[in-house]
């Protein structure tokens, strides 16, 4: 049996509910409360918003521009480590 | 050849304890493999702290430097790469203080990345353009909302939502107990949360 959970301790835990951090039986308890309280529900929704908003808007390059970027880093660094490894002979 | 010294490797995989050691002793070919495993991690957060190409691709290099510089010293005491996203985030703190200063008045938008990278997925989008307008002001909304946070509060937000970090991964890169990590992510949360309100 699902323990009752109130929305005052329901929402100390939904960040960590949202975030995957709670063990299975909160888990399931705030997935219980999720079900018939609206309040709670909403503010679930806010944050699994905010979420993919952050996600959406990331930079996911795939340009062009963006290859040369990694390619040049990638050289510049070892460059560097070469010319530091060659100094400290 | 140097040993990179008695190690647990509790955290660190066979594979990676084996890189580990031939870039502590110098050998090139690892050096490059770790950078190619690890540079679109260390320079997609960078630019994600610093807002900046040019910036995050300085830093990047840095911060891969100072992955090899400090190898030696590395314990196995988290993965590689949760102290590689440690050292991303120390040297992004440290040069974010002079560098979101000048960057106030000239940030980089939303259209901004868009023109600059291509379309955020738009393209593959099945909702209808509307939809796609108010998810991409949102977002817009949500990104200029994050830039104002403190430093501390946007990098474990970033770190959470972006790169998928848990609260004790999270903990050690900012070098702060768990309970500091869920507090600034909830403090972070709830500014964004008003800037979403405030939409309504």
């Amino acid at each position: 049996m699902v323990p009752y959970l109130g929305c005052e301790h329901a929402r100390e835990m939904l960040q960590a509910f949202m975030d995957g951090e709670l063990p299975v039986g909160e888990q399931v308890a705030m997935e219980t409360h999720l079900r018939w309280c609206r309040t709670c529900a909403a503010h679930v929704e806010d944050l699994r918003l905010i979420g993919d908003s952050l996600r959406f808007g990331a930079v996911t390059p795939t340009s062009a521009d963006h290859h040369r970027e990694l390619s040049a880093l990638h050289a510049g660094v070892l460059s560097r480590v070469r010319a530091e490894h060659d100094q400290s002979f | 050849m140097k040993n990179a010294g008695a190690i647990s490797w509790s955290e660190v995989d066979g594979r990676e304890a084996a890189l580990i050691e031939r870039c502590a002793a110098g050998d090139e070919a690892a050096c490059a493999d770790l950078v190619a495993t690890h540079q679109r991690m260390v320079y997609n957060l960078a630019l994600h702290l610093l807002g900046d190409c040019d910036e995050a691709l300085d830093l990047s290099q840095e911060v891969f430097l100072r992955v090899f510089r400090t190898m030696a010293g590395f314990r196995g005491q988290s993965a590689l790469r949760t102290w590689i996203y440690r050292i991303v985030v120390n040297q992004a703190r440290n040069r974010q203080r002079w560098w979101r200063r000048r960057r106030r008045a000239d940030q980089v938008s939303l259209d901004a990345h868009v023109e600059q990278f291509g379309d955020l997925e738009l393209k593959n989008d099945p909702s209808a353009p509307d939809r796609v307008l108010v998810r991409r002001e949102t977002a817009t909304r949500i990104w200029n909302a994050l830039d104002h946070l403190p430093f501390d509060q946007r990098t474990a937000l970033v770190l959470r939502e972006i790169d998928g970090l848990r609260y004790d991964e999270i903990a050690f890169s900012l070098g702060i107990a768990v309970g500091t990590v869920k507090s600034r992510l909830t403090r972070a949360r709830q500014a964004l949360r008003e800037e979403l309100l405030g939409m309504r």
